[in-house]
């Protein structure tokens, strides 16, 4: 523990050293074993524990609301599809952001070669937070919540993506340093790099509402 | 240590990642100094904040329209390049594709050991799983790198995800127009 110790005063980070795959990780390559033998309810059980964290990793990467839903439909069927090549290498999730980035940025590279088009989701520009009038007191939170909402997704929209990606990660998937830098092939400091910038960025996109602070 | 570093240092100071000696240095010049001491409380606000973009939920009929979309999927050929080349182009322009396509991947049409079919279940209580077809998966398309190297001895380059995914077909509806048909 004192060479522990030691070797960690000598780093310029904090240590994150490796510890030992936790259940839920294990569980998971122990379903896909299964989903590779054909067992359809093993992928089941893949899908109720992950639908929702992939609809949502694609809606805040894409801001598209109604694509996040056809996309994620994808991510599963290729993992089905390829599942009888799997092999437990790596933890299924790390898997999964991989081929649920890919297909993002396909999905970006599609959309740019067809030519920009309007989307009925994009959010409005939250410039500066602004009272609306409004007779029942109540409803100013939930309209201020709105905006705060719209621009806080703007803000995040509008980091680059390389920074965007790491944000996700860790702010919405809770991902771990070395997570984030095995699932995007990053070293921990290019990760702790770009999620400082990225900071950087949201606060100075964000200044209006962080006026009072 | 200057204002610029220490607002270098702001995000793992907050999130207690220093060196106890450079959490200490930090801690000390945010003391004496209010303007990186604000940006510290603005990066931490911004930080909360995030949590304000809102969350969907995916509907009932997800799995079950995951499911419908497998079960629509007609089998990959024997040749590896997947049932949805085939179904697009007809067979007449898949030759000519090809032909064209033969030459950017170098891929051979199959492998020799390729993977047996997958038997999908159908015992009573997997109704969703009953749909899902017999079917011989592409050793193609898109497969994780990290997951499945190609042997020592494989003749086959490593694919990246998404590297055979829909973008090299759209780049062949470019190349072949018309020929193609409908998208």
């Amino acid at each position: 523990m004192q060479l522990i110790a030691a070797l960690e005063a000598r780093l310029p980070f904090k240590a994150s050293w490796d510890k030992a795959p936790d259940a839920g990780a294990q569980e998971d390559l122990r379903l896909m074993e299964r989903v590779k033998d054909g067992d359809a309810e093993a992928f089941n059980s893949l899908m109720r524990k992950y639908e929702k964290t992939v609809l949502n990793l694609i809606y805040r990467f894409t801001g598209d609301r109604e694509g996040a839903h056809d996309l994620a439909q994808e991510v599963f069927l290729r993992i089905y599809r390829a599942a009888g090549r799997f092999e437990a290498k790596a933890k299924f999730f790390t898997y999964l952001y991989k081929v649920t980035l890919n297909l993002c940025r396909n999905a970006r590279d599609k959309a740019r070669r067809r030519g920009p088009s309007v989307s009925l989701d994009q959010a409005p520009d939250e410039g500066r937070p602004h009272d609306l009038p409004d007779p029942a007191g109540s409803s100013v939170d939930q309209v201020q919540r709105t905006e705060l909402a719209a621009a806080i997704k703007a803000a995040v929209m509008s980091l680059p993506e390389e920074q965007r990606e790491v944000v996700i990660l860790q702010r919405y998937q809770g991902l771990a340093y070395e997570e984030i830098a095995e699932t995007l092939g990053l070293t921990v400091p290019a990760v702790k790099s770009r999620l400082h910038r990225a900071k950087l960025g949201l606060q100075k996109r964000l200044a209006a509402y962080l006026e009072d602070v | 240590m200057t204002c610029e570093k220490i607002v270098d240092l702001l995000s793992e100071y907050s999130a207690g990642e220093l060196r106890a000696e450079q959490h200490q240095e930090v801690r000390l010049h945010l003391e004496a100094c209010p303007a990186c001491d604000r940006t510290r409380r603005q990066l931490e606000r911004t930080w909360e904040l995030l949590g304000e973009f809102d969350e969907l939920e995916p509907p009932p009929t997800f799995r079950a329209q995951v499911w419908e979309r497998i079960r629509q999927e007609k089998p990959a050929t024997s040749w590896g390049w997947g049932w949805k080349w085939l179904t697009r182009a007809g067979l007449a322009t898949a030759a000519l594709g090809l032909v064209l396509v033969g030459g950017l991947f170098l891929r051979p049409p199959a492998t020799p050991d390729a993977p047996a079919p997958v038997a999908v279940s159908e015992s009573a209580d997997q109704e969703l799983a009953a749909l899902a077809p017999q079917w011989e998966l592409d050793p193609v398309a898109e497969l994780p790198d990290t997951l499945d190297a190609p042997a020592e001895d494989s003749h086959l380059e490593p694919l990246q995800l998404g590297q055979l995914s829909d973008s090299w077909l759209d780049e062949a509806h470019d190349v072949l127009g018309d020929e193609l048909g409908g998208s």
